[in-house]
């Protein structure tokens, strides 16, 4: 064992601020958390299902251009009917621009949220427990309550690094589509069309962060072990589902139950790929030659109107009060 | 010189069991010992002054400020070594030293040269490299002293600091107390259980029992105060011993083990040795009476003891 020779030293220096404080939290949370690879993989594997989307924007810009060196490629590759429709298209970009890129992007970004859904659900499994389970099965957490914290602070300190991961997945994709989609298209009125549809975006990416947060610390507030809290987490995926459709069956706001349900349907009332699709048919010509006729009746999910945001986001609002409450119960020392 | 720790009236309970009944404090700065028998209330009484538990009523006042307004700003202030293990999975031990500093508001590069100076106080080698998981008990008594120390507090609560530890190992973290105080001047509240902790660093001395303080003192003064009694062991003319104490207008008595126990109101043996002489009388062995932190400690086990008793 090491003697005890050297003497105790005074320190005196500018304390940090209570946000300095509450980031030191976030910032050790996160580095913890992203010591795992399958952490990074799976955001890795989201920025390149990003990329897919962005070529997919980059082609559609490229119609608004008439010498565009990518259509002619198209027409090469694919003959002359290809060129053709190609032409078709861009005619469409150039004449009602307001309906197909807005049209487009809410595409995009509706297929993005569903990339998002399902890369939150494994990335969370992966550092759920990193959140609050150690800490209250090592005790650490009576560490973090006698500091210069209290638990409001701790609570906000763990609810950075679960936002700044799903931020990841859900935030910078869509920021990153739109700015690199609008700036590799020709024409700068992409920025504006595209505009509403962004908003729309960052909308159920905010719900979604907001909801996935308080429900991922509320589950792992709940457990004392790592298996735990993962099993928690699934369950609440999986049961919730069973449920949640059964539930439907009795009453049709049974399905909020289930929290991938709630947070799909809200996707589906911002983003109203209806009314995507029902302009479309009324304003392009020839776009029922392409896309076939609107369908006779669209799928339940097509039929949520504008009123029907309120629906999934009461019971996302439930869900995050819930959890509030178990995290108010859970974040103490006794 | 202004009160550390000042409480009136902190109540604290659990369901119907009362852990902190109407506790009243004053203490200055210096070390200090919060003695009592397991289960007495004494880390309930360093949590409620930590904010740890949520006190019932009363109020409590650290380094001057009223706890219940300033309460996280106080905290700044002050250290604490939780009685059980607390560390971070998968954090080294300079790692974690220097996380606990931050959180106490020192920057990030002040936060990491005091956490390697810490660990020079308590003594730790190469081994703040090596994750806390895989430590030793004197390890992680050390290190949850450097963390309490980190950020350089005013007052530094540790509790059972010695616990789990062989002979060797409280010797050293009892050495290791002893220096903070002496050295830098910071206030120390030592909880412990056992007396002889406390009874070689602590200038003032809290007994609690049963969630109630049974005095608060300066070590001195208890060391001083004894009752003016004496034990005597006789092995012949017990009479004539007590006949002699009569005269002298003691009163005495012969215990059940034959010896004789004699109040003879003074402050030292002189005059019942003088006795002896005057009278020719040899006795084998006389005894004073412990003195009153020996007594109230007995006091305050035995109370814990019967309680112990009545709740199994």
């Amino acid at each position: 064992m090491a003697s005890l020779n050297n003497g105790y030293t005074r320190w005196s220096g500018e304390s940090t601020g209570i946000w300095q404080r509450r980031w030191v939290i976030t910032q050790t949370g996160l580095s913890l958390c992203f010591k795992q690879k399958v952490l990074r993989a799976i955001i890795f594997l989201v920025f390149s299902t990003t990329l897919f989307q962005l070529a997919i924007i980059l082609f559609a810009g490229q119609l608004t251009s008439p010498d565009s060196r990518l259509i002619v490629f198209f027409g090469n590759a694919f003959g002359e009917d290809a060129l053709r429709a190609a032409n078709g298209m861009a005619s469409w970009v150039l004449l009602y621009p307001e309906v197909v890129v807005d049209g487009l992007f809410r595409v995009v970004f509706f297929q993005l949220a569903y990339t998002s859904t399902f890369a939150s659900f494994f990335a969370i499994a992966l550092f759920i427990a990193k959140l609050i389970t150690h800490d209250i099965a090592s005790q650490a957490i009576v560490i973090y309550n006698s500091k210069a914290l209290t638990r409001f602070d701790y609570f906000l300190g763990k609810l950075g690094i679960v936002a700044i991961i799903l931020s990841l997945i859900w935030i910078v994709p869509v920021l990153f589509l739109w700015v690199v989609g609008n700036l590799v298209s020709p024409d700068w009125s992409f920025f504006i069309h595209s505009f509403k549809a962004l908003l729309r975006a960052l909308l159920v990416a905010v719900v979604a962060i907001v909801s996935l947060s308080f429900l991922s610390m509320a589950l792992s507030a709940l457990a004392r072990k790592t298996s735990f809290a993962v099993s928690l987490w699934i369950m609440l995926w999986i049961f919730s589902g069973l449920i949640g459709g059964a539930a439907q069956l009795v009453h049709p706001f049974g399905g909020y139950v289930s929290v991938p349900y709630a947070l799909k349907s809200f996707a589906w009332a911002v983003y109203r790929l209806d009314e995507v699709w029902n302009n479309a048919a009324s304003m392009l010509p020839f776009f029922g030659m392409f896309f076939g006729n609107a369908p006779s009746e669209f799928p339940s999910e097509w039929q949520l109107g504008p009123t029907s945001v309120w629906q999934p986001l009461f019971f996302l609002g439930l869900f995050v009060g819930l959890s509030a409450f178990i995290l108010n119960r859970r974040i103490r020392s006794e | 010189m202004p009160k550390i720790i000042e409480t009136r009236g902190l109540q604290k309970s659990f369901g119907s069991f009362r852990a902190l009944v109407d506790v009243d404090l004053s203490l200055d700065a210096g070390p200090i010992g919060l003695l009592g028998p397991n289960g007495a209330g004494k880390s309930t009484l360093i949590k409620c002054l930590l904010e740890l538990q949520k006190k019932d009523g009363g109020k409590v006042t650290l380094l001057g400020k009223d706890l219940d307004v300033h309460g996280r700003e106080t905290r700044k202030r002050i250290g604490y070594a939780p009685e059980q293990d607390c560390h971070i999975p998968g954090m080294a031990g300079c790692e974690y030293v220097t996380y606990c500093a931050q959180l106490s508001g020192l920057p990030f590069k002040a936060a990491r040269q005091r956490a390697h100076e810490m660990l020079d106080f308590v003594g730790m080698g190469q081994e703040r490299y090596r994750k806390v998981d895989t430590y030793s008990t004197g390890m992680k008594q050390r290190v949850k002293i450097a963390q309490a120390l980190a950020h350089d507090p005013e007052l530094v609560f540790l509790d059972e600091p010695t616990n789990g530890l062989d002979p060797k190992g409280q010797a050293l973290i009892l050495d290791l107390i002893e220096r903070i105080w002496k050295e830098s001047g910071i206030s120390i509240v030592i909880s412990s259980h056992l007396l002889h902790d406390v009874d070689r660093i602590c200038e003032q001395i809290v007994i609690v029992s049963q969630g109630k303080v049974l005095v608060q003192d300066s070590l001195a003064k208890l060391k001083s105060q004894r009752r003016p009694e004496a034990e005597v062991v006789l092995a012949e003319r017990w009479d004539e011993a007590m006949a002699a104490f009569a005269e002298q207008g003691w009163a005495c008595d012969r215990m059940t083990n034959g010896n004789i126990k004699v109040v003879h109101g003074h402050a030292s043996l002189g005059p019942l040795l003088d006795v002896f002489n005057s009278k020719n009388l040899v006795p084998l062995e006389v005894h004073a009476s412990p003195n009153a932190l020996d007594e109230l400690f007995v006091q305050a086990l035995e109370v814990g003891k019967q309680t112990d008793g009545v709740s199994k």
